[in-house]
């Protein structure tokens, strides 16, 4: 097997936790999105959107960072994606700038007409990336043709097959169920029993899908030739959580951290069982940690300053989640959302 | 096989690059320089006495304009993160080791850090020690501040390659500190940052003199004027300074952009003789000449301090950079190459910078000469209002011509004399596609400019809030697509 170098492999194991980080924490923001369409009540809405109000965008931030790391510790990969990937990373964008927006102009306007504009653009901003991400991260994993110049070369209609629709889709549920367990300790009483009656669904729901995904995974992904005891038992730690949340009625303060355990391990799988490859190839060479990587001094500087700045960025990040833990009744301020 | 290669998606791809990297630097700019005066206000407020309420509350009115335009501005640097691979994938591949480097720094740093604090800022005012909460502002403002540091280590790379060596068909890095020593870099670093500092104090002092105008709490927005043209008016000074220096670097490593802003084809000047410099000129870029009103010698006391000297026209340069360059760096135009940047726009901007350099200073220390009259208020100094809130929009004109020049100016490299644009767009993005993006991400920022400005204004109409950041009272408002908006504008 391939043998990477001690920072090349640090490196791919930052770039992991960022993407995965971003995922599951922005995930719950997208639930929470989405799951504004389910009820048009002013007030159920403005509750979900204060809830993430004030983190959403230091959440996002790990896209970002995950990207730019990317970017300097293994630039071929970069290239790759986005210009492989040039339309979907398009619509991506305009998602996450709509998504943005919206925070800002929803419900501002005084005829209805907008007002309605921004709660479906809100909607689909929420919905689209985590989509998009499912989708991108499966053809990673399931593979993709690869030009001699190291850059992807596919038709479009690649993306229209079982197994990247099916993860989009996981994505997005996971999204929903993480965020609606999430949200029981933000919303009002008032609507609690609406989001019980949403969990409950996503109970039933979630678990069936992700058996069918895991079967489609196993087929097509390349992770079972790979490293199939990984593979298997990352889908089998999550599908077992998936389970135990859905019959366990007691310990109900766990299912947070249980779901988020579960869709993490669900997104690193896509990484880690194809380990030390990053993007496999159905045509040519496979792109890999290292054949993609940047030289030592890069990823030296890379390494050393991402890892020192991460303490600091969790840190800030700590301690706007800590102030905001619990149920955070603005005052119906003006300058807030 | 000595066919012209197809220029379209290069073409395209810069156009894209030029309407979504101005768009985001008009927002940086301006949500740096709200940022800037809401945490003095704020620090004044916070550190002052009972007295300084007034300041709280225009911190909360500055800091609106700052949520919408930083969101809007966090936004469109998304896409900006992201075009170094959607369109340039070849550039980012080929010189992702020195570019990657300081931009994971930029995201760490400055976007994550402001990005979690401006929603601790945001949700925790007036329910936090006010001090406190002052340097939570300060933080956000310094960590955004920090960009600047990062992007334009890259920006000085790419205007002058320094710290690197070719290893196979990468560009390695030296060191990472050797970026920061790139003799461009402390020049172009102070334009940017003295550029946005002017931004932030004429956009605050543009927008206090039409709430004075407007009669809307002139009383606290005489503060706010005059803090704004503090900020403004003294560095407006250091800025032509660091002008002519920046000048200078030009000079010795882009003869050509030197030239093409000086509208100067033909060599001029010797030991004894000046070169003159066109106040206002028109240039026929096809038959390579120049007629205007040329003051004499200024030409050559630009860049130098001295009133003669030898000046190289393009025409000579161009030859020069044909043997160097055609059968090596740019050897993928097959022969077909033109190293002239397109002259006209550059004379513009560059004068546009110039003159608007001279506005500043002037006209900052008039309007503050009518500030400190006594006999004369200055809410009845309508003219000079009026002028004020015009001014409002010459930075960020400014700031754009300052673009143009320097990166339209570095045509037709990326890389200046290492890498062209042909070769470092992405292979494997087709026409098509790059036509749908540009129309979709020029529809998109003309949508957010407008709606962010609108939405401002509105909330600009509605006067300062009260300390707690509620508005007095609702007045019935418009959307920004309503007929009567267009109505009354």
């Amino acid at each position: 097997m391939l043998k990477l170098t001690n920072l090349q492999f640090a490196l791919l194991l930052l770039v992991w936790l960022e993407l995965t980080t971003f995922i599951v924490m922005d995930g719950v923001d997208f639930g929470t999105g989405i799951a504004t369409i389910f009820n048009h009540e002013k007030d159920y809405k403005d509750q979900l959107i204060r809830s993430i109000g004030a983190v959403w965008s230091g959440r996002e931030a790990w896209m970002i960072v995950g990207f730019a790391l990317i970017f300097a510790a293994f630039p071929g990969w970069y290239s790759a994606i986005f210009s492989g990937f040039y339309p979907v990373f398009i619509i991506l964008i305009v998602a996450l700038t709509m998504r943005g927006l919206s925070f800002e102009y929803i419900d501002k306007w005084q005829h209805d007409k907008f007002n309605i504009m921004w709660r479906w653009i809100f909607f689909l901003g929420n919905i689209v990336p985590p989509f998009i991400f499912g989708v991108v991260f499966s053809l990673f994993n399931s593979g993709l043709p690869i030009g001699q110049n190291g850059l992807l070369a596919f038709k479009l209609s690649t993306i229209f097959n079982p197994f990247a629709l099916m993860t989009g889709i996981m994505f997005i549920l996971f999204a929903l169920q993480t965020s609606m367990i999430r949200e029981s300790a933000f919303m009002t009483e008032k609507y609690q029993g609406k989001i019980t009656d949403y969990q409950k669904k996503l109970n039933a729901i979630v678990p069936i899908a992700f058996v069918i995904e895991i079967i489609i995974y196993l087929v097509v992904g390349q992770g079972l030739k790979l490293h199939p005891i990984i593979t298997v038992a990352l889908l089998l730690l999550s599908l077992l959580l998936l389970i135990a949340i859905r019959f366990d009625e007691k310990f109900k303060k766990l299912h947070y951290p249980m779901i988020i355990i579960s869709m993490a391990a669900f997104v690193i799988s896509f990484f880690w069982s194809i380990f030390p490859n990053v993007i496999m190839s159905t045509e040519g060479f496979n792109l890999n940690a290292q054949n993609t990587a940047s030289a030592r001094e890069s990823q030296l500087w890379a390494a050393w300053l991402v890892a020192l700045m991460l303490f600091l960025i969790i840190f800030v990040q700590g301690i706007t989640h800590y102030i905001f833990r619990k149920k955070y009744q603005v005052k119906d301020s003006d300058i807030n959302y | 096989m000595n066919a012209l290669p197809s220029l379209f998606v290069t073409e395209m791809s810069r156009i894209q690059f030029a309407v979504t990297v101005i768009t985001h630097f008009l927002l940086v700019a301006t949500s740096i320089g709200m940022m800037l005066v809401t945490v003095i206000f704020e620090m004044m407020y916070a550190f002052g006495g009972d007295k300084n309420e007034k300041y709280g509350r225009l911190a909360l009115f500055f800091g609106r304009i700052f949520f919408f335009s930083f969101a809007t501005g966090v936004l469109t640097g998304i896409v900006m993160e992201l075009q170094f691979g959607l369109n340039w994938s070849s550039y980012s591949k080929f010189f992702g080791d020195i570019i990657g480097v300081p931009l994971v720094i930029e995201s760490m740093l400055a976007f994550f850090v402001e990005s979690n604090l401006i929603g601790l800022w945001r949700f925790t005012w007036g329910k936090m020690n006010k001090k406190w909460h002052a340097f939570i502002g300060l933080a956000l403002l310094i960590s955004s501040m920090f960009s600047i540091v990062w992007i334009i280590s890259i920006n000085a790379f790419m205007q002058n390659p320094y710290g690197y060596h070719m290893e196979g068909q990468h560009a390695r890095l030296n060191s990472f500190i050797d970026l920061f020593e790139n003799p461009q870099y402390p020049n172009e670093f102070g334009h940017v940052f003295i550029g946005i500092l002017i931004v932030s104090g004429f956009v605050t002092a543009g927008i206090s003199a039409w709430q004075i105008l407007h009669k809307r709490d002139p009383e606290i927005f005489k503060r706010a004027l005059q803090i704004g043209l503090l900020v403004a008016v003294p560095v407006a000074f250091s800025q032509q300074l660091l002008a002519d220096n920046q000048i200078q670097a030009t000079m010795a490593v882009q003869p050509m952009k030197f030239a093409a802003v000086e509208g100067q084809y033909d060599n001029a000047g010797s030991k004894t003789t000046g070169v003159p410099w066109y106040a206002f000129a028109t240039i026929n870029e096809q038959k390579k000449t120049i007629k205007g009103l040329a003051i004499p010698d200024l030409g050559s006391y630009f860049g130098s301090g001295q009133f003669t000297g030898k000046a190289v026209g393009m025409k000579t340069i161009a030859k020069a950079y044909h043997t160097k360059f055609d059968k090596t760096v740019a050897k993928s135009y097959k022969g077909h190459m033109s190293y002239y940047p397109p002259v006209t726009l550059m004379f513009i901007a560059m004068r546009w910078m110039v003159y608007a350099g001279f506005f500043f200073t002037i006209f900052g220390v008039l309007a503050m000469l009518m500030m400190m009259r006594k006999k004369k208020d200055i809410a009845e100094h309508r003219k000079t209002l009026i002028t004020l809130g015009i001014a409002m929009c010459f930075p960020y004109i400014t700031i754009t011509a300052g673009w143009i020049v320097a990166e339209v100016g570095r045509f037709p490299f990326v890389v200046y004399g290492l890498f062209t644009q042909f070769d470092a767009v992405s292979p494997t993005v087709t026409a098509a596609s790059v036509t749908m993006s540009l129309t979709i991400f020029t529809i998109m920022d003309a949508l957010l400019l407008y709606t962010m400005v609108y939405i401002s204004h509105r909330y600009m109409k509605k006067g300062v809030p009260d300390i707690n950041g509620e508005y007095p009272e609702l007045e019935p408002h418009l959307d920004p697509f309503d007929r009567r908006v267009f109505k009354d504008a």
